[in-house]
């Protein structure tokens, strides 16, 4: 039906006057009005609120205005914190003598990280979204709170962070899988360098000479098990070019939180480390994954070690940001996925970590000189020091929660509101299940873990079912839209009491699925919307996406890739070689966000389109196409 | 009827025969008052939606048959990203609009009631028939061009239409329950003129002959963002004198002669631009002479 209706839509649009509207089946010639049209039919009242509301502007109950604090930044004085608030799109400052907040900031787009200039007059917001990827820098003035210039960076811009001397900032271009050099002063991008895929967090040395970034997903086949990582890349700023990429133990993906010591030798980084070569049938002692932060010698650029931040029998889920007291005592470490805060005595750590041997997977590394406490912030992703105080925010409460830290036991606990508590819709909820490791049977992971923002994290899994065998995550997007969901088809849709949802609460969480857990996971994955490419130009087709997409058409892909869902939701054979199994044929994967799905095929046997797209039992007509042709065809499909 | 206000500025020659360092002729330039008129009467070609701190968000981009008939719009995020585009299907007394993406995939449709004034309820559906806003959304005339947006017999927000004394529609005000304006939108005419709300009241360019300074005086209606610059022939620019937010009011900056690169400025033509919250809205051409 969908099918049918867009081919009319493309049929109209392809007619000379575009004087046709269209209404499922049946083309209709627009009734044109005599005369001059009046203002009121041009602008009927429901469209600026339904344009305002769709882009996430305007509060309906459909979909409350969460703030969803995303970012922290303290102010040099100390005297207040910067919290970006990401479904909001504002800035507000807290008054930290008071726990108010005195200053809200409106921003044109959703805030995704902070920086603020050493004398405290400007800070530095990045701003995308999901509606409007396309990133900026928003140059706000703190004293009259408003945006004073908007410098246009690349796709999906985070983590901000200004070299020492307030010349130049850095900013990851999370989709662009480079980073933007920003003239601070003139407020001009002046260069971008490529890093590894996805890069989410960036800090600098204090001597500016050195940026670290990390990077989100491993850039490798699944099939390379022995080395399959994200990588912690150093970033000489004086030659702009990459000093070192660092690996990561073999299956470590979503580094999130990244903080450099202050004397600038070491960097700490959060991730989670997936024990994929292992067949997940227990969650103890990390079986399925452990939750891990990485320790890198700056100067000599090599991993100096990886620390379990778990216990040996309870997790501490999802770690992302991390920070360092002003007293360079403690590591504060926020575990977003178990709402907790790993406190950690910093010179005891480093002791350790020298100590030369893999410490990634000995609980008792770290036992002994941590304290982890658990909040009452839900999903804290995000922190900020000031002295022995570290501000939490709890992206699902729209709370603050602050732990003065004096001695790994000696805690005290304050709270505060930054809005008005809405009660979560179903979308939201879902969202918060979804990233929530307390549900999970000892708290070791929650659905985010290799679902993170419901995207794969790029690894074969072998789940705990019966003939099964490795199999690369698939993207959650349109699943619920395009059953079967999985590889084999051995559930038959997303939801329902024998889909995907109930059976990997079940078995991955290894908790009873109820309905007020897995009802809203429904809702999450029914409202799921995609990210517009970064091969997008202006938010079109680019000309030679608008070729590729003929020839598209003209080999045959839509046979099995039919638009819009770009899927037949059929079983085919793609002739990927598959040691484990002796099925040939898998569910036909959707290519919408193909762009960001790396690795690809049911085994994620490889890393990028071309190769998918030329493997001559997959696309036997691809083989006779010319390098442009070639070039055209992998622009569109990345476009999608 | 065309209603394009340009204002030819001529400064006076009087500062032409002070032996002066810095003579500075003003050339007629076309300045066009911003924020005044709609050209026409009805007819809209962009609408550009601003929230309460003038942060530019969208914008909307009106299509129009030879008839002169509404078929369509696009939206735009403010860097021109295009997020949508949609097309009418009048159906008795309601109308549906169907919206596209790049693709032309279905994004969503919507069917808003028509007769004007009723409680005239509208729903958006997606691709997947799962409806955007959660139903129940309602607009009631309450009076002359004011509405009332409600959702589940609930008023959120209230829309307010504001028109120019021709009938042109000048400006949508959304406001919060108790009556302050959170988002606004305003139009632009088929020729192109913005009729953005924020403008400068004047903009003199003068010299202090003694000192050869370059005196720059404006007035502002709305707190905005203010460039000051001096452009080339070539439209390179040579000099920037003010880059800042600034209060409404009347402000007045001096240039002391020098460039970006600090160096003294030579002689000739160039343009003064100003510039407020990225839109050019006066250019002046001046002459340099020492």
């Amino acid at each position: 039906m969908i099918i049918t209706a867009r081919k009319r839509i493309k049929e109209a649009i392809a007619a000379p006057t575009m004087r046709y509207a269209f209404a499922g089946l049946v083309l209709v010639q627009i009734m044109v009005a005599q005369g001059q049209p009046n203002a009121t039919n041009i602008v009927p009242p429901s469209l600026l609120p339904e344009i305002l509301a769709l882009n996430g502007d305007l509060e309906t109950i459909q979909k409350p205005k969460y703030l969803s604090p995303t970012a922290m930044v303290a102010s040099p004085d100390k005297q207040s914190i910067y919290i970006a608030e990401q479904t909001a799109k504002q800035v507000v400052r807290l008054n930290c003598a008071t726990n108010t907040v005195t200053q809200t900031m409106l921003l044109p787009n959703e805030p995704t990280g902070l920086a603020v200039s050493k004398d405290g007059t400007t800070l530095y917001v990045t701003c995308a979204s999901e509606h409007w990827p396309s990133g900026m820098v928003c140059v706000v003035n703190t004293a009259s709170g408003k945006v004073q210039k908007r410098i246009p960076v690349g796709h999906m811009a985070r983590s901000p962070v200004l070299s020492p001397d307030g010349q130049t900032l850095y900013v990851c271009n999370w989709f662009n899988n480079d980073i933007s050099i920003v003239d601070a002063v003139a407020g001009v991008e002046t260069a971008r360098i490529p890093v590894t895929r996805e890069p989410y967090a960036a800090a600098i040395t204090p001597d500016g000479a050195t940026l670290i970034v990390t990077n989100s997903l491993p850039d490798q086949k699944a099939t390379d098990t022995g080395s399959i990582a994200c990588k912690v890349t150093l970033v000489n700023t004086a030659t702009k070019t990459v000093k070192a990429s660092i690996p990561l133990p073999v299956g470590s993906h979503s580094l999130f939180g990244l903080c450099v010591t202050p004397d600038g030798k070491f960097a700490f980084a959060t991730h989670l480390i997936g024990r994929f070569t292992l067949v997940a049938t227990t969650l103890e002692g990390g079986w399925i994954h452990s939750n891990n932060m990485a320790i890198v010698d700056i100067a000599n650029a090599k991993l100096l070690n990886d620390v379990e931040l778990d216990n040996a029998n309870q997790g501490f889920a999802n770690p992302w940001s991390i920070g360092i007291t002003g007293d360079s005592k403690y590591v504060c470490v926020l575990h977003a996925g178990s709402n907790s805060l790993t406190i950690i005595d910093l010179a005891q750590l480093l002791v350790k970590a020298q100590a030369g041997t893999n410490l990634s997977h000995d609980f008792s590394t770290i036992y002994g000189i941590k304290n982890s406490v658990y909040l009452t912030t839900k999903g804290s992703r995000n922190l900020a020091m000031i002295d022995s105080k570290a501000y939490i925010a709890g992206y699902f409460s729209d709370s603050l929660e602050i732990v003065t830290i004096g001695g790994l036991t000696s805690l005290t606990y304050a709270g505060c509101a930054i809005g008005s508590p809405k009660p979560m819709n179903g979308p939201r909820q879902g969202e918060f299940n979804f990233t929530d490791a307390t549900l999970c049977l000892e708290k070791w992971q929650s659905c985010f873990s290799c679902h993170p923002f419901t995207r794969p994290d790029a690894l074969n899994w072998t789940l705990n079912s019966p003939n099964s065998f490795p199999k690369n995550v698939k993207n959650m997007l349109y699943s619920w839209w395009t059953p079967p969901v999985s590889w084999a088809g051995k559930r038959p849709a997303a939801g329902g009491p024998d889909g995907c949802i109930r059976s990997g609460i079940f078995s991955e969480l290894f908790i009873t699925p109820t309905e007020a857990l897995a009802a809203p996971l429904d809702s999450l994955l029914m409202w799921l919307k995609p990210l517009p490419s970064p091969r997008l130009v202006k938010g079109r087709l680019s000309a030679s996406a608008v070729r590729g997409k003929v020839i598209f058409a003209k080999i045959g892909c839509g046979g099995c890739h039919p638009a819009p869902l770009y899927t037949n939701k059929k079983f085919e054979d793609a002739g990927v070689p598959d040691p484990y199994d002796a099925n040939t044929a898998w569910d036909v994967p959707s290519l919408i966000e193909a762009w960001r799905t790396s690795p690809y095929d049911h085994l994620g046997s490889f890393n990028n389109i071309s190769d998918m797209i030329l493997l001559r039992s997959h696309s036997l007509g691809a083989s006779s196409l010319s390098q442009q042709d070639m070039n055209d065809l992998i622009e569109f499909v990345s476009s999608l | 009827m065309e209603k394009l206000f340009q204002t030819f500025v001529r400064i006076s020659a009087a500062p032409l025969s002070v032996p002066a360092t810095v003579v500075i002729r003003m050339a007629a330039i076309a300045v066009v008052l911003a924020g005044i008129t709609i050209c026409h009467a009805s007819r809209i070609d962009r609408l550009d939606i601003y929230d309460n701190s003038d942060n530019h968000l969208l914008f909307v981009t009106f299509a129009y048959d030879s008839a002169g008939a509404n078929i369509g719009r696009s939206v735009f995020a403010s860097d021109s990203t295009f997020l949508r585009s949609t097309t009418f299907q009048p159906s008795g007394t309601s109308v549906k609009e169907t919206s596209i993406d790049f693709d032309a995939n279905l994004v969503f449709s919507t069917t808003i009631g028509a007769a004007a004034g009723a409680k005239t309820p509208f729903s958006t559906v997606d691709q997947f028939g799962l409806e955007q806003f959660g139903g129940g959304m309602n607009f009631t005339l309450t009076s002359t061009n004011n509405y009332d947006i409600s959702q589940n017999n609930v008023t959120s927000y209230k829309e307010q239409y504001q028109f120019a004394a021709d009938g042109s529609l000048s400006r949508i005000n959304i406001l919060d329950k108790n009556g302050s304006v959170i988002y606004y939108a305003v139009s632009t005419s088929a020729t192109g003129v913005t009729a953005r709300p924020r403008a400068a009241a004047r903009f003199s360019v003068s010299i202090n002959a003694n000192r050869g300074y370059v005196k720059v005086v404006f007035g502002l209606v709305h707190t905005s963002h203010v460039c000051l610059d001096l452009y080339s022939p070539a439209g390179r620019r040579i000099a920037a004198l003010l880059d800042k937010n600034l209060d409404s009011g009347n402000h007045a900056f001096a240039l002391d002669g020098r460039g970006r690169n600090v160096n003294p400025l030579g002689n000739g033509a160039c343009i003064c631009r100003l510039t407020l919250d990225g839109v050019t809205v006066m250019a002046k051409k001046i002459v340099l002479q020492k």
